[in-house]
């Protein structure tokens, strides 16, 4: 699954395959050469650094996502659950705890809103998608209970704001954090027993149980991980903005489960993989970009994200490569 | 009596098989024509032929003297042939006027008529004799009654032909009767009703004439009164079967597998049975009978009410198939591509799946000792593939069977002591059938494992079996030894002759 390389040598180059596959990439690759013409400054070193670091948390949220639903879940609660973090996070390091701590206890956070998922949806045979919508509603509720609706800010180390604004050889940390959790969860759903179990739950969950894996513990796990990604983006996103916003994890959801589908229609056609994850989501954010430097207003945005996922799901559909759940 | 319906030579191919075979068939008003025959004998494929599913290659189909040909089920319905399926059709949250009017529905000025339509139910109640509550959502009525509602959702459609597939299987002795006696009511009105059923006491109360179906063919049609159940039974056996199964002259070794008052506390009914190395166990039955109801629940996948299995002695109790495979079980399940393959993954990570922790070192997978394995697995089962990465979902149904199999010799550690396979051979072409046969053969002859052959292949499990277990409703009605098997013996037993 993870190689390539194991083509049979005598097969001729099939273009209906290869379009069918590499059609979304070749639609980035497209959008991106049309805004190098028509936008300005578009292909400066630092714009093309700024795109990167604008989608670097969304990334990480997608890639967490890219697990849940590679086991065949949804998760409708990182939104919140990634501004949950953040809030706590940014609270506790205000309060004067260390910093490990406070990264610790975010981090839990997620992984026991992942647990309460994942628990509920496999012990009691409710779907994903309804659970999640609810922990998502009750995390918005702790949230705004514990920030009472206000940013947290002030007295916020160094340390921290690092992690969102600091730079390694002209390389800000959210690209790196972004780069190592991408790396991380491509080794991990590749390579790992775990991970291709939960590709194989996400695959045919009767089969899989009958062939002696625990489905119950694999969905729990990968949802466990999509609390814990969401966490992760969460606390750069605070660590970049300064401030713990108590709606600074809206605009993941759609956005995420948008690059996820996006994914879903490259390089593992019909299965959520973290490359076309990162396709998805440099996708949105050029479009993003290109479209703010020709001076668009934001709304345009909204319309061309929309349209460009739509037209990527029904062009992979249309050959027939591509089934949801 | 005049002809209703009159099917000439019709003959229905799938790739592989021929499902219809020049069937002739007749059914007149104001009669009920009972059809019979044995899982696969081809009487679902007859019906969906008349009723516009399929449409058959060759052949003719007359209704009340006029030639039709039925593109589509509405088509069927339109001409006035209703069906009620096995699996009904009911809409389970609507109520019973809802599911009885569905696609019938009047209305007033764009608006449901809501009244008009439940004095129009009243009615067929009335017609019908009987009584149930129609205000109720369908889910919480009982089988008979759903069963029923079908029944007045068909009538209402006026049909000349009422075909009843298999009406009596959930029911209790009482609604039989009360099903039985509408049929008959029915049967006066003028209709002609074809009724399916594998229940022999049934077809000689209720059928007029009585038509045997066997491998795609019709081999006779008696009149009910004329004929008894011996000669019906005779007609559903083969006379003569060419298919070669393998020689096995090994000793059938010491019990390995003993398993006392197993049950469900649903279907299955406390079955006692055993198992011996190198032994070869059949379970005959009807589709229904709760056979692989029965393996799920010895493979732990479905939870255990009551009792006892025993490996080599031992006491086992796993609670879930991890376990039961730790225990030596292998179960190759009936439904491949639902319960047995990951259609949409790759050859080799089927094949790798339940021995997978072999290949894995601190949960990191060994690609080339993966890869290596699973070719192994590939050339000693002879799948044919283009490669590894090869979707499965692209490989003919043999080979798909033997991965759904393979996938249980990819571990070097540790060989299954028991296998089960359940109708290995179902929507399989005979090359690989006959490798399937040898594949079998060879577990029992090499590594002196012990396996348990579900199959509806009378042929198959005559050819294969040393001991048959027959099963009905749940329960085991019969252990048939090696020299007692005969195919008489194991229809008369799943049928409770």
């Amino acid at each position: 699954m993870a190689d390539q390389t194991l083509k049979p040598d005598h097969k001729k180059i099939d273009f209906n395959y290869l379009f069918s596959r590499y059609a979304t990439i070749g639609a980035l690759i497209l959008v991106f050469l049309l805004f190098s013409i028509i936008a300005d400054k578009f292909l400066e070193t630092n714009n093309l650094i700024n795109i990167v670091q604008q989608v670097s948390t969304l990334a990480i949220v997608a890639f967490g996502l890219t697990i849940a639903m590679a086991a065949g879940d949804f998760d409708l609660s990182i939104g919140s659950v990634a501004g949950l973090a953040g809030i706590i996070g940014t609270g506790l390091l205000v309060n004067g705890y260390h910093l490990l701590s406070a990264i610790a206890i975010a981090l839990l956070i997620g992984a026991l809103f992942g647990l309460i998922n994942g628990v509920i949806s496999t012990k009691l045979g409710i779907p994903s998608l309804i659970v999640t919508l609810g922990t998502s509603s009750i995390a918005i509720g702790i949230n705004f209970m514990y920030s009472e609706g206000r940013a947290i800010y002030g007295n916020l180390p160094e340390s921290f704001t690092t992690l969102g604004r600091g730079d390694v050889l002209g390389l800000p940390m959210p690209i790196i954090i972004m780069f190592i959790i991408g790396i991380i969860v491509y080794v991990f759903l590749n390579n790992t027993r775990a991970g291709r179990y939960i590709y194989a739950v996400g695959g045919n969950a009767t089969a899989s149980k009958l062939s002696g894996i625990k489905v119950t513990q694999y969905r729990i796990l990968s949802l466990m991980l999509s609390g814990v990604g969401a966490a992760i983006a969460g606390m750069v996103l605070a660590a970049r903005l300064g401030s713990g916003q108590p709606t600074a994890g809206e605009s993941f959801l759609m956005d995420s489960l948008g690059a996820v589908f996006l994914g879903m229609t490259t390089i593992k056609v019909g299965q959520p993989n973290v490359i076309g994850t990162l396709v998805g989501v440099i996708l949105i954010g050029v479009i993003n970009n290109g479209l703010n430097l020709l001076g668009l207003p934001f709304f345009i945005q909204d319309i061309a994200k929309g349209t460009i996922m739509i037209l990527a799901v029904a062009f992979a559909a249309s050959k027939n490569e591509l089934k949801f759940f | 009596m005049s002809r209703l319906l009159q099917v000439s030579k019709v003959s229905k191919s799938f790739p592989g098989v021929k499902a219809l075979q020049d069937v002739s068939f007749d059914l007149k008003a104001g009669e009920i024509h009972a059809i019979v025959g044995h899982n696969g004998a081809g009487k679902s494929t007859f019906v969906k032929v008349i009723t516009g599913v399929y449409q058959p290659d060759e052949g003719e189909i007359v209704l009340q003297n006029q030639p039709v040909q039925f593109q589509s089920p509405y088509d069927a319905i339109h001409a006035k042939i209703g069906i009620v399926t096995q699996e009904g059709s009911l809409i389970d949250h609507f109520n019973g006027v809802e599911n009885i009017f569905l696609g019938q529905e009047t209305s007033k000025l764009g608006l449901l008529d809501h009244s008009s339509l439940q004095k129009k139910a009243q009615e067929l109640l009335k017609e019908l004799n009987i009584q149930i509550d129609l205000s109720k959502q369908v889910k919480y009525l009982s089988p008979a009654q759903r069963k029923l509602i079908e029944i007045m959702k068909i009538i209402n459609l006026k049909p000349k032909v009422l075909i009843l597939d298999e009406p009596t299987a959930a029911l209790s002795d009482k609604e039989r009767k009360k099903l039985f006696s509408i049929m008959n009511q029915l049967k006066l009105s003028g209709i002609g009703i074809i009724f399916i059923t594998h229940h022999l006491e049934e077809v000689f109360l209720m059928g007029d004439r009585i038509t045997v179906f066997r491998n795609g063919m019709n081999v006779g049609t008696k009149i009910a009164s004329e004929t008894n159940e011996d000669e019906i039974v005779k007609l559903m056996i083969e006379k003569s079967h060419f298919q070669a199964f393998p020689q096995k002259n090994h000793a059938i070794g010491k019990k390995i597998l003993e398993v006392r008052n197993l049950s469900d506390g649903k279907k299955i009914q406390s079955c006692s049975f055993t198992v011996h190395a190198g032994e070869i166990v059949g379970f005959f039955g009807t589709v229904g009978a709760g056979r692989t109801e029965l393996m799920e629940l010895l493979y732990g996948a479905t939870k255990r009410k009551t009792g006892t299995i025993l490996v080599n002695g031992h006491p086992v109790n796993h609670r879930n198939v991890a376990q039961a495979i730790k225990n030596g079980f292998a179960l190759i399940p009936d439904d491949r591509l639902r319960k047995g393959l990951l259609i949409e993954e790759s050859v080799k990570v089927n094949l790798s799946l339940p021995s997978l922790k072999e290949m894995t070192l601190f949960g990191w997978i060994q690609q080339k000792l993966e890869n290596k394995r699973t070719q192994h697995t590939v050339t000693a089962l002879n799948i044919k593939t283009p490669d590894l990465k090869t979707k499965v979902n692209n490989l003919s149904g043999g080979n798909k069977q033997k991965v759904s199999f393979g996938k249980w010799t990819s571990s070097e550690q540790k060989k299954p002591l028991i296998y089960i396979f359940d109708e290995p051979t179902e929507g399989v072409d005979v090359g690989a059938r006959s490798e399937m046969y040898k594949i079998m053969i060879q577990i029992v002859k090499d590594q002196q494992a012990g396996i348990i052959l579900v199959s509806s292949d009378l042929s198959e499990i005559v050819g294969l079996a040393d001991r048959i277990y027959v099963m009905k409703e749940g329960q085991i009605v019969d252990e048939i030894r090696k020299e007692e098997i005969t195919e008489e013996r194991l229809i008369e037993s799943s049928l409770g002759v």
